[in-house]
């Protein structure tokens, strides 16, 4: 992310006040972005003076990505046992499923805003092509197109991005809008 | 009605012995066996497990034969399903054995055609791979299993899913209703359900309208007299609630 680019860069010259760094890097939300790195092991800060730690160097070295969103195979999320994980292997094993179904199957009551979360990241594929849709009797149904399966891991959906990054092929996507879409 | 998995008494009793299993002595002994009458949510509860832990799930047929078998499992799996059988077996087993993923069969009974053929092949997998394989299916399926020696020695583990109980019912009723289902109406949908789920799921939703129709939040025995909620098959009728 070029914000966060920013600030390390500024970072790199000498530790910096967040004022300093608001001023260099002219945007509003310096602040968080610094949380981030710091929570990263990029930035140490004390008393209100931020400084690049040697790891932070290497970030900004080897040109790793620093932003939020889709990071490759390193987030969490593709090591766990997450809710898009286990529709996307109810996707692969099986035919038209509808997001009903899905919540029936895989839903235990634990996951926040599961419907929600699972209705977006359907839709999203559905956009990048990896999944045709028919509606019968008012119900959406969805079947993941054969040479789309891609592999084991489920493709990320990063709401903010509109990207959809396929872990296994290292694909992005760029999700149009509903307002492009309209366009 | 909203839409969850429910952890009723069989998931349970089926995680448990799923657990067991893992801790089988016999290495070859790696087959269960999870049997009941229809609607006791066999195949939901299974999938939602193979859902957990990515095994391959299968879906006999009835005209499967061993080499059927061998090219649908080889589709789940992404193995090159060409070949001759034997190429094919070898394929498949070396992607077992490399990724260790169980394998579940459900509607088991069509695997039993032909002298069981195709579950033979099943056995294999099984005893060579050493993975765990999960047969679903009718009641009669064990009847017809202990007809074969070899194969039943290698079920570790056999699961009846009885009919579900009144808890289960209670928790159904509380997750996915939208209205507030009494304990007497509750117990109600539990006699007219029969012990299966499946009926539990379509009486909900019938509750849910004739509430909304109403105006209710909260409903009650007398609320859906006359209302039918699900029809009896043997007498023919549709049935309701009994009002005391």
């Amino acid at each position: 992310m070029l914000r966060a680019r920013n600030i390390l860069e500024a970072l790199a010259d000498g530790p910096k006040l967040t004022r300093q760094l608001s001023a260099h890097c002219v945007c509003r939300e310096v602040h968080s972005c610094i949380v981030r790195l710091r929570k990263r092991g990029y930035v140490t800060s004390r008393e209100g003076v931020h400084e690049i730690t040697s790891a932070g160097r290497d970030a900004l070295e080897k040109d790793v990505k620093l932003g939020p969103g889709p990071c490759s195979d390193r987030a969490s999320s593709r090591k766990g046992n997450t809710l898009r994980s286990r529709a996307w292997y109810v996707l692969r094993t099986g035919d038209f499923v509808s997001l009903d179904d899905m919540l029936s199957l895989l839903c235990t009551g634990e996951e926040q805003q599961a419907a929600d979360n699972l209705r977006s990241w359907l839709t999203a594929l559905t956009r990048a092509g990896y999944l045709t849709c028919r509606t019968a009797c008012g119900v959406r149904r969805y079947r993941l197109r054969r040479d789309r399966d891609t592999g084991p891991e489920a493709p990320a959906w990063n709401r903010a991005t509109y990207i959809v990054t396929d872990v296994n092929t290292d694909e992005r996507y760029y999700v149009r809008t509903l307002k492009e879409c309209l366009r | 009605m909203r839409k969850m998995f429910i952890t009723t008494q069989n998931y349970r009793l089926f995680t448990s012995r799923i657990e067991k299993m893992e801790m089988r002595g016999a290495r070859e002994a790696g087959m269960m066996l999870v049997y009941g009458a229809p609607g006791r949510g066999k195949s939901h509860i299974v999938a939602h497990w193979a859902a957990e832990v990515r095994a391959a799930f299968l879906r006999a047929n009835v005209d499967w034969t061993p080499k059927y078998f061998l090219v649908e499992l080889a589709k789940v799996l992404h193995v090159d399903a060409r070949g001759t059988a034997q190429q094919l077996f070898e394929r498949l087993l070396e992607r077992i054995v490399e990724e260790q993923k169980p394998l579940v069969i459900d509607e088991a009974e069509f695997t039993l055609h032909d002298n069981a053929a195709v579950l033979e092949k099943i056995r294999d997998i099984s005893d060579r791979a050493e993975v765990t394989v999960v047969l679903v299916g009718m009641e009669r399926i064990l009847q017809n299993i202990a007809r074969h020696k070899q194969i039943h020695s290698r079920v570790a583990q056999v699961v009846e899913f009885e009919p579900i109980s009144l808890e289960d019912v209670a928790l159904a009723c509380k997750n996915l209703s939208e209205v507030e289902i009494t304990p007497a109406l509750t117990a109600e949908v539990h006699r007219l359900s029969g012990g299966r789920m499946r009926e539990v799921l379509n009486i909900i939703p019938a509750i849910e309208l004739a509430a909304k129709v109403n105006g209710d939040s909260v409903v009650d025995v007398p609320d859906m007299k006359d209302i039918p909620l699900s029809y009896d098959w043997t007498q023919r009728a549709r049935k309701g609630v009994k009002d005391k």
